[in-house]
């Protein structure tokens, strides 16, 4: 596993919660929000959708944390609850009409550092859509492999490695600038033709 | 220049870590994991229509001839379900004698477990037993939270306005034989047009988390609605959006 490891102490977290101690289910699920948090986030693209995609995905572990026969493979098992739960509500968020305006507060504002890089990241990440976001957010930031990427998503490693390849290529150009505009419609031509 | 993987990596790690990630809401995860799970709501919405055609052709010529908020009401009285999710602009399912005006919704089935039901009234005073004769006429059963118990009705409270001079405000509640309560259900100061609110409380000593209909709200939006019922003041409208059921504006009497 490349980077995925479950250490030790977490292993013998996963077991307690296995067994039905509540703490440690608690303290399982708490150290799992962010990265499932952060995984919805990175298909959804809409804090509150997040959260609720993230919520969901928490509560099916809650509910099958007993079946899992290798616990040491919890993490890769998370995210892909988590994965289905975002492109579920991602699914059904597109078959249904846009939300009206919200009345309640914005979600926080990110912390104020180096905005100009924030930005440019966020909006290339951004512009990359969720098919070629997710397997990039899932190999730099969970440190997944392609062939457990694969495994998350459900297709084959060579069609992650071939969507990691255009993710990355995508990316690079959106961070140093704008492309020609037939390369520009090539690769979008290229992006559609692979997109979930 | 190109950047490396290292620096992607970097890059995309750091955009990453910046995603302020909110609290776990552990109540919230854990009434999910309670709640039943819909797993095809379109097709229980298509369930829904075939099912209710069928009971309007099953009662015969006489319901067929009535409008469509009554063939709503026999959707709600026969099968003992709930309302399913209406289309937005809102629609007045009833008007009591005294010119009030409801509106049943949002509500959104989630296969054949429990369904979320608001009900907004354009009326400025509405007295209590009014609203109880207006539930009752139109053969509200709102069917609970599965693991709940059964027998739940329906009653309306009224309470004073939050400020002096303010309209009463009306809850409408479901209760259970059993004493506990669920599904507090603001229909707001009348005079203020709510949009549609659904979600089903379950009130448990001091804590209230949510049962059902916690798919309607975001969470932000169940967070606000939560934390402001247990401060006792007036539950802030939101919107649970139109795809969900979102009850339109109605007009004043």
């Amino acid at each position: 596993m490349e980077g995925n490891g479950t250490m030790p102490a977490d292993l013998a977290l996963i077991r307690r919660a296995q067994a039905g101690e509540p703490g440690a289910l608690h303290s399982l699920l708490e150290g799992a929000w962010p990265d499932a948090y952060r995984v919805a986030w990175s298909v959804l693209g809409d804090p509150r959708r997040a959260e609720d995609a993230a919520q969901e995905a928490l509560a099916r572990v809650m509910q099958s944390i007993g079946s899992l026969r290798r616990p040491e493979l919890f993490r890769a098992w998370l995210l892909r609850i988590v994965t289905h739960e975002a492109w579920r509500e991602l699914r059904r968020h597109s078959r249904e009409r846009p939300a009206a305006p919200e009345t309640l507060p914005a979600c926080p504002a990110p912390t104020p550092l180096a905005a100009e890089e924030r930005l440019d990241l966020e909006a290339a990440l951004a512009a990359l859509g969720p098919a070629h976001r997710l397997p990039l957010v899932l190999h730099y930031y969970s440190e997944l492999s392609s062939a457990e990427i694969g495994a998350v998503l459900g297709i084959p490693a060579a069609t992650v490695r071939f969507r990691l390849a255009t993710a990355r290529q995508r990316l690079r150009q959106l961070l140093e600038g704008p492309r020609p505009e037939g390369e520009a419609a090539r690769l979008d031509a290229t992006l559609g033709g692979v997109r979930r | 220049m190109m950047a490396s993987d290292d620096v992607l990596r970097g890059q995309v790690r750091r955009a990453m870590g910046r995603v302020p990630v909110p609290t776990l809401d552990l109540s919230a995860v854990q009434a999910r994991a309670a709640a039943p799970r819909a797993r095809r709501p379109h097709l229980t919405r298509t369930w829904m229509v075939g099912a209710a055609a069928m009971v309007a052709l099953a009662l015969g010529a006489p319901v067929l001839a009535r409008s469509v908020p009554d063939l709503y009401h026999v959707v709600i009285s026969a099968l003992h379900l709930t309302v399913v999710a209406r289309e937005p602009g809102g629609q007045t399912l009833a008007q009591s004698a005294q010119g009030f005006r409801y509106t049943i919704g949002p509500a959104r089935c989630k296969g054949a477990g429990p369904c979320g039901i608001s009900i907004e009234t354009s009326a400025r005073t509405v007295s209590l037993a009014q609203a109880e004769r207006d539930a009752a006429g139109w053969g509200f059963r709102v069917i609970p939270p599965a693991g709940l118990p059964t027998g739940a009705h329906l009653v309306a409270i009224r309470e004073p306005g939050p400020m002096p001079g303010q309209p009463n405000q009306v809850w409408f509640q479901l209760r259970t034989a059993s004493g506990g309560q669920f599904t507090i259900q603001e229909i707001g100061p009348p005079h203020v047009v709510w949009q549609g609110t659904v979600t089903t409380w379950v009130q448990d000593g001091t804590q209230i988390v949510i049962s059902n209909g916690n798919r309607v709200l975001t969470a932000a939006q169940r967070n606000a609605i939560r934390s402001a019922m247990l401060a006792r003041q007036p539950v802030p409208a939101v919107s649970a959006g139109p795809a969900r059921g979102r009850a339109g504006p109605i007009a004043r009497p």
